[in-house]
């Protein structure tokens, strides 16, 4: 056999599988966690984020996922602390026999304790109110956590109380994952960025944001905040507060981080003549694809707007029926399901 | 005399898990399908403890059903392309391991992922797995006279591909 060729295996194998590490494991199981808590709050009607200090009125929150699209809330919220989402996150999920369950439960517990590693996939929001006025708050501890199968507890995180704000270096960065949220204050004159925890304590991130910079998303591996100032996306490095100057995009608009890391950045595109795509761009601004505008078999234009599949490997984008509006019969946008090099992968 | 053969799952998950989903990947491709691999493996082991012959022949057991399964899922995704109205498809890396991997690599993984599954699975444990031909052999439950042959042709086949010189 040829030697060439062996090697070359053997160094493909090796990276490929060297993609594969606890830390990516733990946060796909806490996807999956917090998808199963998602499904059964939907079945519930719960809706149990804990009131912010000083921001009990969210008409102008854009509560921004990571990586996804931006949203508003009218509301008013005004929780009490606390969180069934919070105790049901330490709870084990994994649909097994009870020896594998305790297995697993184990081997979750020992992983948490020595690498402190979760899957973040909490919102990163932009708030239109001012700072708040911090107010010792009675104690507030974290829910105590759920029994395992076999009676022992899992590990709890720390949390500062609600009412009460710690530095970047307070964050328990292990413990940070679904129930956190970055808020910014808008405005032209903040400059903060903060870290919540599920309990409404928090942490000062930074100070030193550029000025009128807003708050566009939270990577997916929970590392990165986007910013962007007058068309230049920024990103700040939330565990060591520092900022890397990104790309200048003339005449885009931020869609969403790739997945399943967020090494990459969709953006809607619109040039003077009116055309639109969508486009893919390295975080260092290198133009990686620009999307097809039309498919070959499908009736209409991508529309400016998509989302990834959870691992990465594809993307959904709407159809509009562009031309094809009659006085009779308007035609139903649809969906298609695209590639990560474009190409179709079916139609819905 | 009764032998009180204890297989400690606990401690073969905690020591292996992460080696038989990496194994598993080269596979299937895709994490998520890896990871479900390898707890069905993991699953079946509880389920069968009494069939293994030893606690020593647990790994052994867990990498021959982690083989049986990642094939499973192959022919389940041959089975969807067929009945699915597709323009075309692929076993797509995510957006971001693409940007991870060198362009070389993803020549040789495409490439690899070309061949059928059988030499595919035979490289996989021969040039990763590093195991012998007597140990490929069993995991895959096949003779080692063919695991010669599926590797002999999986390596000819992948040499024509890359265009390497012999």
């Amino acid at each position: 056999m040829n030697r060439q060729t062996e090697d070359r295996l053997r160094a493909a194998f090796d990276a490929k599988a060297e993609q594969v590490t606890d830390e990516r494991l733990d946060r796909l199981a806490a996807q999956r966690r917090q998808l199963l808590t998602e499904d059964l709050d939907d079945a519930e009607g719960s809706d149990d984020f804990p009131a912010i200090p000083g921001f009990t009125d969210f008409t102008d929150f854009e509560p921004v996922g990571p990586g996804g699209a931006v949203t508003r809330l009218d509301i008013d919220i005004d929780h009490p602390a606390g969180s069934s989402r919070h105790a049901r996150w330490f709870a084990p999920v994994l649909a097994a026999a009870a020896v594998i369950a305790v297995a697993v439960g184990v081997a979750a517990v020992s992983t948490v304790a020595d690498n402190g590693k979760r899957a973040p996939a909490p919102p990163a929001t932009q708030i239109d109110t001012p700072a708040p006025s911090l107010t010792p708050t009675p104690d507030n501890t974290p829910p105590a956590p759920e029994p395992t199968s076999n009676g022992s507890t899992a590990v709890t995180a720390p949390y500062l109380p609600r009412g009460q704000q710690g530095s970047r270096s307070q964050v328990p960065w292990s413990a940070v994952g679904p129930g956190w949220r970055l808020l910014k204050p808008a405005g032209d004159l903040s400059t903060t960025l903060y870290l919540y925890n599920p309990v409404g304590g928090r942490y000062l991130i930074s100070d030193q944001l550029p000025p009128q910079a807003q708050l566009l998303a939270w990577s997916p591996d929970g590392e990165r905040a986007l910013l962007s100032t007058a068309g230049r996306y920024d990103q700040l490095r939330l565990r060591s507060g520092q900022l890397d100057t990104g790309p200048q995009l003339e005449d885009t608009s931020f869609l969403t981080y790739t997945q399943p890391r967020g090494l990459a950045m969709l953006f809607h595109h619109g040039d003077s003549a009116g055309k639109f795509s969508l486009r893919r761009y390295a975080l260092d601004g290198t133009l990686q694809l620009t999307y097809p505008t039309t498919i070959k078999g499908v009736a209409g234009e991508v529309a400016g707007s998509g989302l990834y599949t959870a691992d990465g490997s594809a993307l959904v984008v709407g159809i509009n029926p562009v031309g094809l509006i009659t006085a009779t019969a308007p035609p139903t946008p649809g969906l298609v399901l695209l590639g990560n090099d474009g190409h179709l992968i079916r139609r819905f | 005399m009764t032998q009180s053969l204890t297989i400690d799952i606990a401690g073969l998950y905690a020591a292996h898990r992460l080696q038989l989903v990496r194994m598993a990947v080269l596979l299937v491709d895709d994490i998520g399908s890896a990871e479900d691999v390898v707890h069905d493996a993991f699953t079946a082991l509880h389920q069968n403890q009494g069939r293994v012959r030893e606690p020593a022949a647990a790994l052994g057991y867990l990498r021959m059903t982690v083989m049986n399964n990642a094939r499973s899922v192959l022919r389940k995704r041959q089975t969807a392309r067929r009945h699915l109205s597709l323009v075309r498809l692929q076993d797509a890396e995510p957006a971001d391991s693409e940007l991870m991997l060198a362009a070389a690599h993803q020549q040789v993984l495409a490439a690899v992922r070309k061949l059928p599954t059988r030499q595919r699975e035979v490289l996989t444990l021969r040039y990763w797995a590093n195991l012998s031909e007597a140990e490929i052999a069993e995991t895959l439950g096949i003779s080692r006279g063919a695991v010669k042959s599926n590797a002999s042709r999986g390596m000819d086949k992948l040499e024509t591909m890359l265009g390497d010189v012999r």
